[in-house]
């Protein structure tokens, strides 16, 4: 093989090599650019090196991806269950406790006077247990609502209703040592 | 998208956006983080890319959010490290790096290229991922895509030039 071809050629060959290589060139241009390629040695190595590197870019491996990766997409979109569907049954249920508590209260308070205090122990007994039915439910649907519905959405309502001052903590003890003082 | 065909999406799909972020930003640690955030981002995307433009959709996320950290690194791409396929960055087991002078700098030479011929590279030439494919990902027309990627090839032949008297 000579290497007696041109500059000139050779640079039109370098510049079209890659499309050649794609069948990306115009017929008359592959047949000029392969006649050159056949008699220039300078530019039949450059068509193997373009050769080798796309060669080598195609067997170059492939990194997987983390298989901890598609576990913690799967658990970021999993369908949650109906959060407010227990915890708002529970919630129904204990305010309707806590407002029966308090017109009970009332009506004890009318006719009576002030409540006494074994009325106001089992009120707070009661609404020990329905705080209780709210963080369990809470649990099961994966949230912890049972402070969220005990605060806003229940307590306050409640402690204005009955003028008293209670904690979930102190409701949950009394609920707790009614049932041991009863066992 | 249901939960169900999301996790489809996942599974036919990560691989393929990780090997795209792992080369682009030479760090596996950033490429999970970045997989993860385009996933994220698809399922709460409204209204969700059609089926045939999920693939392009969810190239063209990875390859921002990979260039972003990138950028907020401030490394020039020639500066980056060898790309490695294994988990601890150490040579391949079927491949004698040390000894695969040619395969390392062709490498350096991917690593070394500006975007989006870099993308292009890696997309076409590694993951030989279609015309059509990278064109939507790349926001770039079909014949763009051939002429870079032309360019591109040049410029890696041009780099390891040496090599073509061997």
């Amino acid at each position: 093989m000579s290497d007696n071809t041109s500059r000139h050629d050779c640079d039109w060959c370098d510049e079209r090599l890659e499309p050649w290589l794609d069948g990306e060139l115009a017929a008359d241009e592959a047949a000029a650019l392969e006649r050159h390629v056949a008699e220039c040695r300078r530019c039949e190595r450059q068509v193997s090196l373009a050769r080798r590197i796309q060669s080598e870019l195609r067997d170059l491996e492939q990194p997987a991806c983390p298989e901890g990766v598609a576990g913690a997409l799967a658990d970021r979109t999993r369908p949650r269950r109906p959060l407010l569907a227990p915890a708002l049954a529970a919630g129904l249920v204990a305010g309707a406790l806590g407002l029966g508590v308090a017109w009970q209260m009332n009506r004890t308070t009318e006719t009576d006077g002030a409540p006494s205090r074994a009325q106001l122990a089992e009120a707070r007994a009661d609404l020990g247990v329905a705080l209780g039915y709210i963080s369990a439910a809470g649990r099961v649907a994966g949230r912890d609502v049972g402070n969220v519905l005990a605060g806003e959405g229940l307590m306050r309502p409640i402690q204005r209703g009955l003028d008293l001052e209670i904690t979930i903590p102190a409701l949950r003890r009394e609920s707790h040592d009614m049932v041991e003082s009863e066992t | 998208m249901d939960t169900a065909a999301f996790q489809d999406t996942v599974r036919d799909h990560k691989d393929r956006l990780f090997a795209l972020a792992v080369r682009l930003t030479g760090d596996r640690s950033e490429a999970e983080d970045v997989v993860q955030e385009s996933f994220i981002k698809l399922w709460q995307q409204e209204p969700k890319p059609p089926d045939a433009a999920v693939l392009p959709w969810l190239l063209t996320v990875t390859r921002n959010a990979s260039l972003d950290r990138l950028r907020r690194r401030r490394l020039i791409p020639a500066d980056q490290a060898v790309l490695e396929a294994h988990p601890d960055g150490a040579a391949r087991p079927d491949r004698q790096l040390a000894g695969d002078e040619f395969g390392r700098r062709l490498k350096d030479a991917v690593n070394g290229l500006k975007e989006p011929f870099r993308s292009l590279v890696i997309l076409r030439e590694i993951q030989g991922l279609e015309y059509q494919v990278i064109a939507q990902a790349l926001s770039l027309s079909l014949s763009q895509v051939k002429v870079y990627l032309h360019r591109a090839r040049r410029q890696l032949r041009h780099e390891l030039s040496d090599y073509a008297d061997e």
